[in-house]
């Protein structure tokens, strides 16, 4: 899968949850109201299932959540390593 | 070692041990249930640190959690000798399974600032047995140099809310459903703590056919067909009805409020007086404004809390936090706590080990400001609340400075009486 082809899928979750249809790849998801605290974990699951990698608590507190463009790098990080 | 061993009051009046001690044998009509939960086996000390608190939620004969054992995935529970077994483990494996997911994404908490100070692991037990009286679960009567405490307690947080140029208020105890609870999701988020309140609709028949079944049977409540929702909860927050008396409310930079309400939380089998009550006194200052604004006084509040802990001299951590979120609801709101940063917690040590959380310096971002229209300049406005928790101050004082008034801080022991019936001077 192609960055371009990661950054499309996280997208397409983040309008099949509530979200805009074209997020800006820098939008603080859940900083600008995108997302709503409820759909968190659906997101990660989403992801963690999608592009099967681990999230941890450090991803969390550490704002690699915070938008599109993070967590694709936090996908390729984590695929670079399997 | 992953069976630790917990020991909680039962929440009647007359299973609480007025010492503060918990159960040491069972009551005959009392047993201890063992109950397999496979996604506890191997749990982290961090995934199962909700346990023993969502557990008082999930299910109504259980009165006590003796264990939890992470090694081979059970836990104990003290409940009802005729209680459904079956549906008690379901209940019970259903809450474990949600808290466990809830703290999976939550990092360990890390103390970003601590104070040591020596803790006498007996004085709450001896204060509460000389000062406390259980009226039943959760509520009590503070007597003597126990309502001395509390008053100075407040006394001295008033001064300290002052210092940022808060405005003193006075709040109703209950509030409407009608407009913030619903639009915050409150009930969705924390169903668990709320205390609802009913009443007898104005209806001559009806009054007069419930006073005379309560005449005949002795009732305490009417029946639930003729209990009508009075349309409000008693209070579990002061901030609440700041934000709705400020509806539509628009600030230049921002403005802070102080309060010393009586608050109200359903907490299950865990009442223990001072510790953790059904109704309980907190002083809150809410903040409302810009981003900038409401950041720079929450830290000021938190720089005085701390500076409070200094002259007080007790013993207390500032911890990074999450909210006791219901647990089927818990894991996305816990998760997207951890990942803001938005509560920090001050625990004071009451003895024994323990600590508890008695001030929580919360940011709220638009949540509240949104649905109350509050506006900063042009921009939706943030808030955010500091509470202090006086029975659980006064606990720390307790276990810090020991019973005697005499004893305790000047600035707290104004009225107080020490035991020899002589007036403390301050």
């Amino acid at each position: 899968m192609t960055v371009p082809d990661v950054h499309a899928a996280l997208r397409g979750h983040v309008h099949q949850l509530g979200g805009p249809a074209a997020a800006a790849d820098e939008l603080d998801l859940f900083g600008a109201g995108a997302l709503e605290s409820m759909q968190l974990l659906e997101l990660i699951t989403r992801v963690e299932d999608d592009f099967a990698i681990r999230i941890d608590e450090r991803d969390v507190q550490t704002g690699r959540l915070r938008s599109i463009a993070t967590i694709a790098t936090l996908i390729g990080e984590r695929r670079g390593r399997a | 070692m992953t069976a630790e061993r917990l020991a909680y009051r039962v929440g009647d009046p007359a299973g609480l041990a007025p010492t503060g001690e918990g159960l040491s044998t069972n009551p005959p009509d009392r047993t201890v249930r063992w109950i397999d939960v496979p996604r506890l086996a191997g749990a982290s000390a961090r995934e199962a640190q909700g346990l023993d608190g969502d557990l008082a939620f999930a299910h109504p004969a259980i009165v006590g959690v003796d264990a939890i054992d992470r090694e081979r995935g059970r836990v104990a529970v003290r409940c009802a000798l005729d209680a459904d077994g079956a549906d008690v483990a379901a209940q019970v494996t259903a809450a474990v399974t949600a808290s466990l997911r809830s703290f999976r994404l939550v990092a360990d908490t890390a103390a970003v600032w601590t104070r040591a100070a020596p803790v006498d692991d007996a004085a709450l037990a001896e204060f509460v047995a000389a000062h406390v009286i259980a009226l039943g679960p959760g509520q009590y009567a503070l007597r003597g140099a126990a309502a001395t405490l509390r008053d100075g307690l407040d006394r001295r947080l008033g001064r300290l809310a002052a210092e940022v140029g808060a405005e003193p208020w006075h709040l109703p105890s209950i509030e409407s459903t009608t407009d913030l609870l619903r639009l915050t999701g409150y009930f969705t988020s924390h169903p668990q703590h709320v205390t609802w309140g009913f009443h007898v609709p104005p209806h001559f028949a009806t009054l007069a056919k419930f006073a005379d079944d309560a005449r005949r049977d002795d009732l305490a409540a009417p029946e639930a067909q003729r209990a009508q929702p009075t349309g409000f909860i008693l209070e579990p927050f002061v901030c609440h009805n700041v934000y709705r008396a400020l509806r539509g409310a628009r600030f230049e930079e921002g403005h802070t409020v102080t309060a010393l309400g009586n608050c109200y939380r359903f907490e299950g089998h865990r009442f223990a007086p001072l510790e953790r009550q059904w109704e309980f006194s907190m002083r809150e200052a809410v903040l409302l404004g810009t981003h900038d604004y409401v950041v720079a006084t929450r830290t000021r509040l938190i720089e005085l809390t701390q500076a409070l802990v200094d002259e007080l001299e007790l013993d207390a951590t500032l911890e990074v936090a999450t909210d006791p979120f219901f647990a089927a609801e818990a894991a996305s709101l816990r998760t997207f706590q951890a990942m803001r940063s938005t509560k920090l917690e001050l625990r004071l040590a009451i003895g024994g080990g323990t600590r508890v959380a008695a001030a929580s310096f919360n940011l709220h971002g638009s949540v509240f400001a949104t649905p109350m229209e509050l506006r900063a300049g042009e921009a939706v406005a943030e808030t955010a609340c500091v509470g202090w928790g006086l029975e659980r101050w006064m606990a720390a004082v307790i276990a810090r400075w020991g019973v005697d008034p005499e004893r305790w801080p000047a600035t707290l022991r104004r009225g107080a009486r020490s035991r020899s019936g002589r007036r403390a001077e301050s």
